[in-house]
């Protein structure tokens, strides 16, 4: 192993007894190294900043626009290498390999036991390297089509994706990562060139490793290797173009019906604009201890839900926020959407007007530091916590110290302006007659 | 107390039929607990034991209801306590399991080790009674009557899922094999809250008992502590049966069932293979994974890459029946080839594979083995089906079985397995 120019500072958080190293590689790429003493299982995820969302930018003052769901045909066309599939040569040792496209993030990754410093070669010529023919992309989009036909069998990423569409009137949130079969149609080998072209420089691009090694030996191998597969040319420059999305939710409510046994409601509740950094951190803070409070199986409205029979163990409540955009959810099973719907209401219209009680905040404070420590348990939820973060741009080990400093008052305050009247979506899914 | 090693865990066995467990592991932030109660799987007992789980899960003598209960494991800084029901062959378990963060991370003076496992025996011993103390709450009772029925029903609502039950329920038709461990929904109707009790009581003075504590703590400390919690009666405890192997048939059993779908589901199940704890378990684990149990399988390279017939298509080695079953969705208008691929690619793999598919799926039986041992949950639940099926092996062992799998050992095994039934649902 060659001495290592890349320097690592350690990050280290008290509370959660955790430590990680951060730096950047040579060739531009952020490195992030979680060690995990005593585990055999070792991880590593590339990940770019670059999802379903991001199918419109600006290039030296062009616009550019591509169709929609090439993230994901990216994601599938990055494993095909003009010597073979890279699957078949993570396979060969025995190592895991997957990767995923979310609304903004594009990550792939492996786990193994052996052959670390080989695997990590691999993924990173997997990232790095374009290689698109004609023929492979035919193929891979015969499966992509077949993997957009199971979603649309799954009741639960239907009614999701009907509430973004419900919430969205511009914001490409509204559209499905893997687009439609008419979108994938239109995807080219020059397509996908030009954003991985555009994306996918080490300087999008994020390393996240976890596992039993030394901080020095994860530095010189990852500056190593990923220097090894890095582009010589400059990073693009390029500009991610966002509709303006309008402050108002699109559409009040959306019905549809399915082949299930019985209805399905989401509600969802829209933050049009998010900050950034601690703010944004905080903001998700906020919102998730308001979820929590009023609909955990804890509270008083989820037990007199559950004995009004209107909500089976599968009903929940969440806030999910990202850079640029943040939404609420709340639902699941129901056997009568529009009774569900107005109960959640009521409750939500009590809790704008008396808000929390201080003892739950402080039983929540409790049961969020608990979630936090379980989240680093093992290599992967380490690892995911981490990829987390970096779809917020947050400080991952300022979360525990936010909630202790988090008031009654500000989630009150949090629970006025997101959970409104005006600001929801209804998803409804029905049963065949 | 004495502890004795058994397998990798230190255990005490209180009397016979019940054993504790503990192995510690400072890899990990959070200590779980978990306690099965194993009987044999029975037609309408096994509906009353689902019906059971979701009872206590809801309320227990101290905790009398839902939202006591969701109050406690917060307090016990957001612990995780689930009740349920799975099966391993033909035997139901009952479990109850508390995951909570090791006092160690926590502020000095926690005690969430005794607090969590208090809160777990408490669940499964002590439930919440009617006042005159003959039966299970009445409320709760029909409470979660209404949820179970809900629940299976919609099991249909899982397309994958849904398909691979009714394929089960064919090829298992008269046996314990096709009893689902949730239960049936026409059992529900005659189960009442004394019966319930009666059933309560009945699983824990007889089931067999195993109870597990894991993660960064000493097995010493953690054992004395479970024990002390966990008083059980003594009486003799249930037999378990030997898991029933799937028998060939003479002609394939074919089922096709309409459904609105998307996708047309396929099922395929091939029989007359090894099980787990025989000396040809290995061999079929190779078998299964160069057909559909691996990255560079045959129905992956085929089935999806090659035909872009399917986004999933994989098989499983059903462990305690000697069978693989592969499954796939695919387009209704393609079924049919995707139906003929699948047979064929059998077939061919029946006739042989590469010196290079040998050595890849080697190397992914042990890489997936190893990973597997990392896991908190793994080691517990490889042991319990071990100790359902009858025998006790060390994971090195498997290791080493697995490494010493000869191609022609694989291609003998291959030969051993039959087509034996095919379900299409869409």
């Amino acid at each position: 192993m060659i001495a290592t120019a890349v320097r690592l500072k350690p990050i280290r958080s008290k509370q959660l007894h955790e430590v990680r190293h951060e730096g950047v590689l040579g060739c531009g790429m952020r490195l992030i190294f979680a060690p995990r003493a005593g585990f055999t299982k070792k991880i590593a995820f590339v990940v770019a900043s670059y999802g379903s969302t991001d199918s419109s930018w600006l290039h030296h003052g062009k616009r550019v626009t591509v169709p929609d769901g090439i993230a994901h045909f990216l994601e599938h066309q990055m494993f095909k290498k003009s010597h073979g599939d890279l699957s078949d040569v993570f396979t060969a040792r025995g190592a895991y390999v997957n990767a995923h496209t979310s609304h903004t993030q594009t990550a792939y990754y492996f786990e193994c036991t052996e052959n670390f410093e080989q695997n990590l070669d691999t993924l990173l010529e997997l990232a790095l390297t374009p290689y698109f023919d004609k023929k492979l992309v035919d193929t891979e989009r015969d499966i992509i089509i077949q993997e957009i036909n199971q979603y649309r069998d799954h009741p639960g990423w239907v009614g999701f994706q009907q509430l973004l569409e419900g919430l969205y009137a511009k914001h490409p949130l509204r559209i499905d990562i893997a687009g439609t079969a008419e979108t994938v149609s239109a995807v080219t080998p020059q397509l996908l060139e030009l954003c991985h072209g555009t994306f996918y420089h080490p300087h999008n691009l994020t390393l996240v490793i976890t596992g039993d090694f030394e901080p020095a030996q994860v530095a010189a191998m990852a500056d190593e290797l990923a220097d090894k597969w890095a582009p010589a040319k400059p990073a693009p420059r390029f500009e991610r173009v966002r509709p303006s999305e309008p402050k108002k939710i699109a559409k009040h409510k959306a019905v549809r019906r399915m082949f299930i046994s019985r209805p399905r409601l989401l509600l969802g509740f829209k933050d049009a604009k998010q900050p950034k950094g601690d703010a944004l951190t905080m903001r998700d803070v906020l919102s998730s201890l308001a979820m929590d409070a009023l609909f955990s199986k804890e509270s008083e409205a989820y037990e007199q839900l559950y004995e009004q029979r209107l909500i089976t163990p599968d009903f929940g409540a969440g806030y999910q926020a990202e850079l640029g955009f943040g939404y609420a959810v709340i639902g699941g099973e129901t056997p009568d959407a529009a009774k569900l719907e107005a109960a959640v209401l009521k409750v939500l219209k009590q809790a704008r007007k008396q808000g929390i009680d201080p003892e739950v905040l402080e039983r929540k404070r409790r049961k969020y530091l608990g979630r936090f420590l379980r989240a680093f348990n093992e290599p992967e939820g380490t690892a995911y916590a981490y990829i987390g973060a970096l779809s917020q741009g947050s400080e991952l080990f300022d979360v525990p110290g936010m909630i202790e400093r988090v008031t009654v008052k500000q989630v009150n305050q949090r629970i006025r302006e997101l959970l409104t009247p005006d600001n929801y979506t209804a998803s409804v899914l029905l049963p065949q007659s | 107390m004495k502890l004795t090693r058994y397998r990798e865990f230190q255990s005490f066995r209180p009397q016979p039929g019940v054993r504790l467990l503990a192995y510690e592991s400072e890899r990990f932030k959070t200590i779980r607990a978990r306690v099965y109660l194993l009987e044999p799987i029975q037609p309408r007992v096994a509906t009353e034991n689902s019906l059971l789980a979701r009872v206590m899960r809801n309320a227990s003598a101290d905790h009398p209801s839902r939202r006591e209960l969701a109050r406690a494991c917060e307090e016990l800084y957001g612990a995780t306590l689930g009740v349920g029901v799975t099966r391993l062959a033909d035997v139901q378990a009952l479990t109850a399991t508390v995951e909570f963060p090791a006092e160690r991370y926590l502020p000095k003076g926690s005690k969430e080790l005794e607090g969590a496992l208090s809160l777990l025996v408490e669940v499964l011993t002590r439930p919440a009674l009617s006042p005159d103390g003959s039966a299970l709450r009445a409320d709760q009772v029909e409470q979660e009557r209404y949820q179970l029925e809900n629940e299976l029903r919609a099991m249909q609502d899982d397309k994958p899922a849904w398909a691979a039950l009714r394929a089960t329920q064919r090829t298992y038709a008269g046996t314990p094999g096709a009893i689902h461990e949730m239960g049936a929904i026409e059992d529900l109707p005659a189960i009442t809250p004394q019966g319930l009790l009666t059933r309560q009581r009945s699983l824990v003075g007889n089931a067999q008992v195993l109870a597990f504590v894991t993660g960064p703590v000493t097995p010493l400390h953690a054992l004395a502590t479970l024990s002390r919690k966990l008083s059980l009666p003594r009486a003799r405890r249930v037999t378990l049966p030997g898991a029933l192997r799937l028998a060939n048939r003479k002609a394939v059993r074919r089922d096709v069932e309409k459904a609105e779908t998307e996708q047309t589901h396929l099922l395929f199940t091939w029989s007359g293979g090894a099980v787990y704890g025989e000396r040809g378990f290995a061999p079929m684990l190779y078998a299964d994974a160069l057909l559909g149990g691996y990255g560079m399988s045959r129905l992956f390279k085929v089935v999806r890459e090659e035909h872009g017939l399917a986004y999933a298509v994989h098989s499983q080695y059903h462990r305690a029946r000697g069978s693989i079953v592969a499954q796939a969705a695919v387009d209704p208008g393609r079924a049919e080839l995707a139906i003929k691929l699948i047979r064929s690619e059998f077939k061919r793999l029946q006739k042989g594979f590469s010196e290079q598919e040998f050595a890849a799926v080697r190397e992914s039986l042990i890489e997936a083995r190893r990973s597997a041992w990392d896991s908190q949950g793994a080691r517990a639940g490889d042991l319990v089906f071990q100790h359902v099926l009858g025998f006790k092996q060390m994971p090195e062992q498997q290791l080493k079985d697995i490494r010493n799998v000869k191609p022609a050992q694989v291609k003998a095994m291959l030969k051993k397995l039959r087509p034996h039934s095919e379900y299409r649902l869409g």
